[in-house]
């Protein structure tokens, strides 16, 4: 994957084809936080903890997050050791 | 050195941010805000401005932040389209054995400082072995680049050439380079040998091949002090960030100087990173710069700093060139060049003539101050070489 940081914001792109996608926060923490592999859960507990956050949407939005950035081909899903 | 300036104050302590000597804080006075902006982002620094902004070296306004930001986002859009493409074209000149190693931009971007997004880039350099020359041509001609200038005679672009521009449809530009400089340096040093000292940086999960660190230093420093006139701050930067890089072989980069008489433009590079960034150096980059260089590097380097615009350049590589048959060759290669490359160097709505072309070192030799009036008309192989040549 190709990115940039600017700001809190992360630009993105595959190589494959052109087109740069735009991530700002909490997308782009979601994006840092995946620099390894890491559960949906842990995720969601990370994003609650830094926006002090404890909604239960709070797991819907970071799951919608992860849809669309496998969606758009910028997050590949990995089998979990466990 | 030249004496103009090279950028607005502000501009140039933002380029030196984050070296070991750089600035420790940064105010911009309300009302420079205005000039300083236009600065970063004609002179491509937006990246070490957002990073001296995040270190909390640069004080910045919501607003100015807001503005720097989107400045920089256009920067950042562009690098990666660059990257897009670079990738696109390994896989080409892969599948073509070509072996085409990233000079500058990404390479640099990647491999020398801690954040890709610090340097930002316009386009993409490639330097290819003057034997796959033709072959990488032909694997940008098929990936759907043009070139902006056809070769001026047969061969002339393995011989003599530094560079050959190609635009693709969307306007990105990719630079194949046979060599890293036009004129006498670019003909002195061995591209070969350079090209035998590489490394790679990582891109999307792919190695991609560049210069090593000692390689990377000598083209920044060659950039920077061949380059332009003024030389350029993102050049200088990358010099002095490059000159701390514990990976550079100090010895090599010596005996390169030494073998191909670039000792002069490399002492021009560190003492102008120096001087314009205001920061020291190491020591080895500050014994460099202290070199006192012979007589016909300091006259060839004068053609790039000086004589740029009166055709020293074309003078002095007919000077490097070794031989009367070659010479010969890149003099009338210069001189009757093909109807084409006429037709495509004269542009829209001027008439492609010999005699136009040979105007110019007319113009050139009328233009030059009286010391240089006794240089004979042989400086009518000055013609401005162009991106292609």
């Amino acid at each position: 994957m190709l990115w940039r940081r600017c700001g809190d914001e992360i630009l993105v792109a595959v190589p494959e084809r052109d087109g740069v996608g735009r991530l700002s926060e909490p997308a782009s923490l979601v994006w840092h936080l995946l620099d390894r592999p890491s559960s949906a859960e842990a995720l969601t507990a990370e994003v609650a903890s830094r926006f002090d956050d404890s909604g239960r949407d709070v797991a819907d939005r970071v799951e919608a997050m992860l849809a669309e950035l496998v969606a758009e081909g910028w997050i590949r899903p990995v089998a979990s050791d466990g | 050195m030249g004496d103009r300036p090279v950028a607005p104050p502000e501009v140039r302590r933002i380029a030196s941010a984050g070296l070991p000597d750089g600035p420790r804080s940064i105010r911009i006075a309300a009302d420079r805000w205005p000039t300083v902006l236009s600065g970063l982002r004609f002179c491509r620094l937006t990246g070490f401005a957002v990073g001296a902004w995040k270190d909390g070296t640069l004080e910045l306004t919501e607003l100015q932040r807001d503005e720097l930001l989107e400045h920089h986002r256009s920067a950042m859009l562009l690098a990666l389209a660059i990257e897009q493409r670079l990738l696109r074209l390994q896989i080409s000149l892969q599948a073509a054995q070509v072996r085409a190693v990233v000079l500058k931009g990404p390479a640099m971007a990647h491999a020398a400082y801690p954040e890709p997004s610090l340097r930002s880039f316009g386009d993409l350099d490639l330097l290819v072995s003057a034997t796959q020359w033709r072959r990488a041509c032909q694997v940008l001609r098929t990936s759907g680049y043009e070139r902006d200038l056809p070769e001026p005679r047969p061969r002339f672009d393995e011989r003599f050439g530094k560079s050959a521009t190609h635009t693709d449809e969307q306007g990105y530009q990719v630079d194949l380079h046979r060599t890293l400089v036009l004129g006498a340096f670019g003909l002195w040093l061995d591209p070969e040998e350079l090209l035998g000292h590489t490394g790679t940086f990582t891109l999307a999960g792919r190695n991609v091949e560049r210069l090593d660190t000692t390689g990377m230093l000598l083209n920044a420093a060659l950039h920077a002090s061949l380059g332009s006139s003024p030389p350029l701050l993102v050049p200088l930067r990358d010099v002095a960030q490059l000159a701390h890089d514990p990976g550079v072989d100090w010895g090599r980069l010596a005996a390169w100087s030494a073998r191909w008489h670039l000792a002069a433009p490399l002492a021009f590079a560190f003492r102008s990173a120096s001087e314009h960034l205001e920061v020291g150096l190491p020591a080895a980059a500050r014994a460099m710069a202290e070199i006192v260089s012979p007589n016909a590097e300091r006259r060839a380097l004068a053609a790039y700093t000086e004589r740029r615009r009166t055709g020293g350049l074309a003078l002095t590589a007919t000077r490097a060139i070794p031989g009367v048959r070659a010479k010969a060759a890149y003099t009338f290669g210069m001189l009757v060049p093909s109807r084409e490359f006429l037709r495509a160097r004269a542009g829209r709505g001027s008439k492609p003539t010999y005699r136009a072309r040979w105007s110019v070192p007319m113009r050139w030799v009328g233009r030059r101050p009286r010391n240089h009036g006794t240089e004979n008309l042989m400086s009518a192989h000055s013609i401005d070489h162009g991106t292609s040549e």
